[in-house]
């Protein structure tokens, strides 16, 4: 793993640099605009969830390289109260915000991979990754590198 | 338009025009923020493109030569983007949820077919043909269900024996006879009458998803048995479809015997 970020999430505001930095980040391993404008809605909406529901915690994000694909890691915790039932929240959302869909459920749905755990009292971690796979000239570069590297 | 649009129209030129005078992370996330209340609002997304196309032909109006005019429409796309990001949230959320009703759909009406067929009265006849005809239905619904490439669907008989009837798609399995005396062994035998498990028969070993058919004593008389296909293991929703057919089954074979020993019995 490498170029860990980590922002603090305690106010709205916070949500703006939140956003930035998965956007750089997503620029950084070659994602597409289109890519990265979803990782960076995605981060936005489990910034947003911590505000409104805990009011502060944090989001770390990384980089993974593998042999084929490049990821890009968020991990957002906090210690709230956790949530009661993952797998309806992960579903619907907050129904009563209507249920459109945003929020936990929306973040997942554009994300590669989504978990989300609650501690045995307290605290949520939502972890997700995005995946880049690699087309045949990068993997051609890759190894071009490393066999320099030696 | 009504008012609610043209108020939203204000703010999405506003943030437009702000994001064209500074690009920043904080003046995109505007557009993010329009997005989502568009949606909330119920805004269609044509009208939310004609919001967008009212708001760039505005700015548009007032470039000052073609660069200017490439800025303004690269920064354009940008801007809708971030607002569309929103939609797609949604849009991925109606796909997902017309899967299911689908999936929920077809599993509803294959499985009304399947337990009106089971529980026919002219099935629960003295003559063992009609077990066969059950156990049939039962191995070709299955595999219509869990789009398992063969299935296995077995009684035992009051006197031990196996009376086994198989359905399959594709090249006909040779060792279904063995893998089926196995399965039974290893299922109905057992404590956990559903589950997936692995026999290694004289080719290779299979990876079966197994549910044993009871008695209304609980006593085994028999498997519903199918594998995985190679590219795509056993979900839950097929072990569910497979418990589901089995306890359906298992009532249906039970509703026989009891009807044939009350037969015999004058």
């Amino acid at each position: 793993m490498e170029h860990d970020v980590v922002v603090d999430i305690t106010s709205d505001s916070d949500l703006v640099t939140a956003r930035a930095e998965a956007r750089a980040l997503a620029a950084r391993l070659g994602f597409s605009r289109t890519d990265a404008t979803l990782v960076a809605t995605a981060v936005s909406e489990i910034a947003r969830n911590i505000v409104v529901h805990v009011g502060r915690g944090r989001i770390a994000m990384r980089l993974v390289r593998e042999d084929r694909r490049h990821g890009l890691v968020a991990i957002a915790t906090d210690e709230g109260p956790g949530i009661q039932d993952v797998e309806a929240a992960l579903a619907r959302g907050n129904a009563a915000r209507g249920g459109l869909g945003l929020g936990l459920p929306g973040a997942r749905r554009l994300m590669d991979e989504f978990e989300v755990t609650c501690g045995p009292e307290r605290g949520t971690t939502v972890t997700m990754t995005k995946w880049r796979v690699l087309d045949e000239l990068e993997l051609l570069r890759e190894r071009r590198r490393d066999a320099a590297g030696r | 338009m009504n008012a609610a649009t043209a108020s939203f129209q204000g703010a999405y030129t506003g943030a437009f025009h702000a994001f064209l005078s500074d690009d920043a992370e904080a003046n995109l996330r505007a557009a993010y923020e329009l997005g989502r209340e568009a949606v909330g609002r119920s805004l269609g997304l044509l009208e939310l493109a004609e919001v967008h196309h009212d708001a760039l032909l505005a700015e548009l109006r007032t470039a000052a030569g073609t660069e200017d005019v490439d800025r303004i429409t690269l920064a354009g796309a940008d801007f809708m983007a971030e607002g569309l990001s929103a939609y797609e949230m949604v849009r991925r959320g109606f796909t997902e949820a017309c899967d299911v009703v689908d999936s929920e759909r077809r599993q509803a009406r294959m499985l009304r077919q399947l337990s009106t067929l089971l529980a026919d009265a002219s099935l629960a006849v003295h003559a063992q043909s009609s077990v066969e005809e059950v156990l049939q239905l039962v191995a070709e619904q299955t595999l219509e269900l869990t789009d398992a490439p063969w299935c296995i669907a077995c009684a035992v008989s009051g006197t031990g024996d196996q009376t086994l009837t198989v359905a399959h798609t594709g090249a006909p399995q040779p060792a279904l006879n063995e893998v089926a005396a196995e399965a039974f062994a290893a299922i109905a035998t057992g404590t956990d009458h559903t589950r997936v498990v692995t026999l290694q028969t004289s080719s290779a070993p299979i990876a079966l998803g197994a549910i044993a058919l009871t008695a209304l004593d609980g006593d085994p008389i028999g498997i519903l048995a199918a594998p995985a296909r190679a590219e795509r293991p056993f979900s839950a929703l097929d072990e569910a479809l497979l418990v589901h057919i089995g306890q359906m089954t298992s009532a249906a074979l039970e509703r026989g015997r009891r009807y044939r020993g009350h037969a015999i019995g004058g």
